[in-house]
């Protein structure tokens, strides 16, 4: 019983390294990002006071790209505007996809559904080159709804898959209730079984938000320009400047962490629900 | 009813993929792009300057601010997909490239009006190169500054140390001093970038040019043979053992162009050598080891980026074309402008390619404005070699070079010396090779 | 007639977009890798040239290599630190929501963020090593040639783990607990009762889980481009970096289209062990 015990406590003790580990980068870039900018040259651990500084010169000062004008809050705005765009997107035909993949019976069904698989995990990179070539052929290089069109490449099979998985979860019978009520097979899904899965749609929609917030190398090839940078390319762009400024880079990192780490915290139950849904049946 | 909708949702989306991309590009709109520096104050001087002219000559202008190192990557992959701008400001490598490739416009006309006799001539003839058509030496960019890359010594330690600036200094003091000042790892003498970087690339190819050797000789398919000689060897050799000696800090394999500017603002290394980035940076900062360093200019080995940053015009319509010289000689004509916009604003990181501005930049030395140089900064540009796209022994901008160091193919290859210990012979081997290979690519057997 | 049409016209929109995107860029990229010539020029037919000179020049084997070790080292690591901290946090202790919480941050962190943050956490004169210089230890050089690559891992491992943590907890309380019971009666150890009831019931949990780990690991691009680059040298280039480099880098389009082609078997082979897996599981 006593040695029970004590392998509870070193178990515990594990956790608790294990903790510590996931906390030693976050540690340094809250203190670096709220360190004063004449404690960035001294050796310790712990800042000597704290202040905002960093965060303020990023939105008001507007030269974290190397000149005066853009304000951080101009990635900020791009990463959001590309994110919530090509979720939006995706749901809609994602979630008719989805339905008919779950719901109806036709021939080629298991074929279409595996192209979504194969399309869900197929690495970007592989394409990346040709994609380059079809921004430009297109001629929207440099622009937010290029990096928008190539992250549907991303997030719409993510969502297409995911949500045909959660749509096999509702039972056949309500949509036949429905139906049987004169409803039309749109009329089922969006009367009917919409708001029965409204779980299932939100968490795709959170998954494929940060899908698209995390995205970097379709910005990569796509944006030149400062004013149209999103997150990834922002602070990339501040990395590679002759001179790194690592408390306002440290800043910029928390400031893009902060949107997906909060959707996530706050709605955990699901999200937890979505993401064994995405690979475990259920 | 639904099918309808869905259809409906779908021509919808088809229009936007169809209709987008051609409405974006208005006819009349001047694509400029300019490729920032790290001095914000020459950004935001050439910024207000486009704008200005854009106001003045009623022209839509769409600007975009690239950052320096991406900018490489943006070039050259605009020019393989053949979607460049139509105005390029300030870039570094790509404009011989373009010239050689009949893309861009000359730029003769351009000079003319500024002033030919003002520019040096040595900073026309970097960005000079023969018309693919007629033949004839053509103008296909206007420098836009010299860039000098003197040592960045640190007096204070340098004293402690025992030593003083010799009336020549060469890279063998350097390398004595830096032995000397060393003391790690709290302070590592040399802080010379060895990773993926330009400054890796100008530095190296410095201390090669100053021990005599080369990098291209001729534009034959052996004319890189030059670089796999015996000052390569030398320079090689003497780095890995710095490297080894613990000289030159471990971690410098993996330093990009900013890492050395970090290490000495930070008070790791003893002497790095680079662009006056690092003291503007500094003054900027009210860094305190402002007042400790000096710009030490080493004999034979100042090295400069005449034609590197320079401004050019892609071919597209007579009009657009039109505009884009008028652009830039809009940039120049003002000298006085000039002068103070882009290289006083930078604490004389760039110098002037006017004669007459040098000269005023000479008095301000004389009457102690600029205490930070050691010499007279201006003399430098009569003394430094050409960095690039201009290679030493053939003398001539090449697009080689441009992509040489684009692709970062010095530093990448010779990593090895310092994390395998290879021969350096094998080494300069595979590099002449490398662009053996280029220029056959580039300009045919 | 209308009523057969139907569900093909539900999911032609996604069927589209996914043919668009990427069945007509992989025709793109098989053309590409087919034609070169210089950089910046005038492209033409060159055959199999492209594919030559990546194999005999060795960049592509090398990066397959540093790719697979990449990968399933990583994977493996993630497996072992998820399915561990699944283990513990499966049973009822003081402060298991809020450490659950907190373990799960990492995977809500962005790939590229994560990047910033390790490149300060491991520069020369950055956290860690300033950490260990009052601890008396003389600095790592974390990012440099030998330690690159366990570095980039590292990363891999911190921000991936949780996934498997996750997944592997939501499959732990599948497991009906009448199952544990019958095992203890049976008089069972707990080596015993983990070897042939617990293992069984996440069989297909942790397949499937290290198989989309494996195909994501695969494709990771952003991590080790902010971090290295694929440096120093090429000690971390794996395939994902060695096609964006030969693109983008090198300037030579065609030339990264046909290491991609070169790559594409390699990871079919990943994916059709995968949707064969997904498909049995489902059935």
């Amino acid at each position: 019983m006593r040695a029970k015990r004590w392998q509870r406590i070193a178990l515990f003790l594990i956790l608790l390294v294990l903790a510590l580990i996931v906390a030693l980068p976050l540690y340094w870039a809250v203190t670096i990002a709220l360190r004063p900018g004449a404690d960035m040259f001294t050796r310790n651990i712990a800042p000597s006071s704290l202040t905002f500084q960093n965060f303020y010169d990023l939105i008001f000062d507007r030269d974290w790209a190397g000149f005066q004008g853009v304000s951080f809050g101009v990635p900020l705005k791009n990463s959001l505007l590309v994110a919530v765009s090509a979720t939006g997107f995706s749901i809609i035909v994602s979630t008719f996809a989805g339905y008919a993949l779950a719901m109806f019976s036709f021939r080629g069904r298991e074929l279409v559904s595996s192209y979504i698989l194969l399309a869900y995990i197929f690495p970007p990179f592989i394409i990346v080159v040709s994609l380059f070539r079809f921004i430009n052929l297109v001629g929207l290089k440099d622009s937010l709804l290029g990096v928008a069109l190539l992250h549907l490449v991303i997030v719409v099979p993510y969502c297409s898959w995911m949500l045909r998985g959660y749509f096999l979860s509702i039972p056949k019978s309500l949509e036949e209730s429905a139906m049987i009520d004169g409803c039309t097979r749109m009329g089922a899904l969006l009367r009917v079984i919409l708001p029965v899965s409204a779980p299932g749609v939100a968490s795709a929609a959170i998954f494929s938000f940060t899908l698209s917030w995390q995205e970097m190398l379709f910005s990569l090839i796509t944006l030149e320009s400062h004013d149209k940078f999103t997150l990834p390319i922002a602070l990339l762009a501040m990395v590679m400047g002759d001179l790194v400024q690592w408390g306002k880079l440290m800043a910029g990192a928390l400031i893009s962490i902060a949107p997906p780490a909060i959707l996530y915290l706050a709605l955990q139950r699901w999200i937890v629900g979505g993401l064994t849904a995405g690979s475990v049946k259920r | 009813m639904g099918v309808k909708r869905i259809i409906a949702a779908m021509l919808v989306l088809a229009l936007v993929l169809v209709g987008a991309g051609p409405a974006m590009a208005a006819p009349h709109t001047l694509k400029v792009w300019i490729m920032t520096t790290f001095a914000d104050a020459q950004n935001n001087w050439v910024r207000a300057k486009v704008e200005a002219w854009a106001q003045e000559a009623s022209v839509t202008v769409d600007i975009a601010m690239l950052p320096r190192t991406a900018y490489g990557e943006k070039i050259f992959a605009s020019i393989e997909a053949r979607t460049p701008p139509d105005v390029v400001l300030m870039a570094e490598p790509g404009a011989t490239l373009a010239a050689e490739l009949g893309l861009t416009i000359p730029l003769d006309d351009v000079v003319e009006k500024i002033g030919r006799d003002d520019f040096y001539p040595r900073v026309l003839s970097a960005v000079a190169a023969p018309d693919a058509v007629t033949g004839a030496m053509r103008i296909w960019g206007i420098p836009m500054f010299f860039e000098i890359r003197p040592a960045e010594i640190r007096m204070d330690l340098l004293e402690k140390a025992g030593l003083t600036i010799p009336a020549k200094p060469d890279y063998e003091w350097l390398f004595k001093a830096a032995r000397a000042m060393n003391d790690p790892p709290k302070v590592y003498g040399l802080g010379h970038v060895l990773g993926r970087s330009y400054d890796a690339h100008d530095n190296t190819m410095a201390l090669i040019y100053s021990y005599g050797g080369g990098l291209i000789a001729d534009r034959g398919p052996n004319g890189a043979d030059i670089f796999n000689t015996e000052p390569t060897w030398r320079a090689f050799d003497d780095l890995k053992k710095l490297y080894k000696e613990g000289v030159i800090p471990p971690d410098a394999v993996a330093w990009g162009d900013y890492d050395n500017n970090l290490a000495l603002m930070g008070g790791r290394v003893a002497i790095t050598v680079n662009g006056l980035s690092i003291y503007y940076k500094m003054v900027k900062d009210k860094n305190p080891l402002a007042e400790a360093v000096k710009e030490v200019p080493l004999t034979g080995a100042w090295i400069d980026n005449a034609g590197g940053e320079s401004n050019f015009v892609f071919k597209s319509t007579p009009v657009k074309e039109q505009l884009g010289k008028d652009l830039l000689a809009y940039l120049m004509m003002d000298k006085e402008d000039y002068r103070v916009g882009i290289c006083e604003n930078s604490q004389l990181y760039a110098l002037p390619v006017f004669k007459s501005q040098a000269q005023v930049i000479s008095q301000q030395w004389k009457d102690g404005k600029w205490p930070v140089y050691a010499i007279d900064p201006t003399q430098a540009i009569e003394t430094a070699y050409n960095s690039w796209p201009t290679v030493y022994p053939l003398n001539e901008a090449t697009s080689v070079v441009e992509k040489f160091m684009g692709a970062y193919m010095l530093p990448e290859m010779m990593t090895v010396l310092f994390t395998r210990e290879t021969d350096s012979k094998k080494v300069a081997e595979d590099i002449s090779k490398a662009l053996n290979k280029l220029l056959v690519e580039t300009y045919g057997k | 007639m209308k009523k057969q049409l139907a569900p093909f016209i539900w999911v032609a929109p996604v069927v589209l977009v996914i043919s668009v995107f990427m069945l007509f860029p992989l025709f793109q990229a098989l053309w590409d890798s087919v034609h070169g010539g210089a950089s910046g020029g005038t492209k033409s037919y060159v055959g199999l040239d492209n594919f030559k000179e990546l194999i005999s020049s060795g960049v592509f084997l090398g990066a397959v290599g540093r790719t697979l070790i990449f990968t399933l080292t990583a994977v493996a690591l993630k497996l072992l630190v998820g399915g561990g901290a699944a283990l513990i946090l499966n049973r009822a202790f003081w402060g298991r929501n809020v450490l659950r919480s907190w373990l799960f941050i990492p995977w809500t962190i962005p790939l590229f963020a994560g990047g910033i943050l390790f490149l300060w956490l491991l520069r020369m004169n950055g956290g860690l090593n300033l950490m260990l210089e009052k601890l008396g230890v003389y600095p790592v050089f974390w990012l440099g040639p030998k330690f690159a690559m366990p570095s980039i891992i590292f990363l891999n491992v911190w921000k991936g783990f949780p996934f498997f943590m996750i997944t592997i907890l939501a499959g732990l309380q599948i497991i009906p607990a009448s199952l544990y019971e019958a095992a203890q009666i049976d008089g069972a150890s707990g080596v015993q009762q983990f070897r042939y009831v617990t293992l069984p019931g996440l069989r297909n949990v942790i397949l499937i889980a290290s198989l989309l780990s494996t195909v994501w690991t695969f494709a990771q691009f952003e991590n080790i481009y902010v971090l290295t680059r694929g440096g120093p040298g090429k000690a971390t280039e794996t395939l994902s970096i060695l096609i964006y480099k030969l693109a983008f880098g090198t300037f030579n389009l065609n030339m990264g289209s046909a290491a991609a082609v070169l790559a594409l078997p390699l990871f079919l082979f990943f994916i059709f062990w995968l949707v064969k897996l997904v498909r049995k599981e489902a059935e």
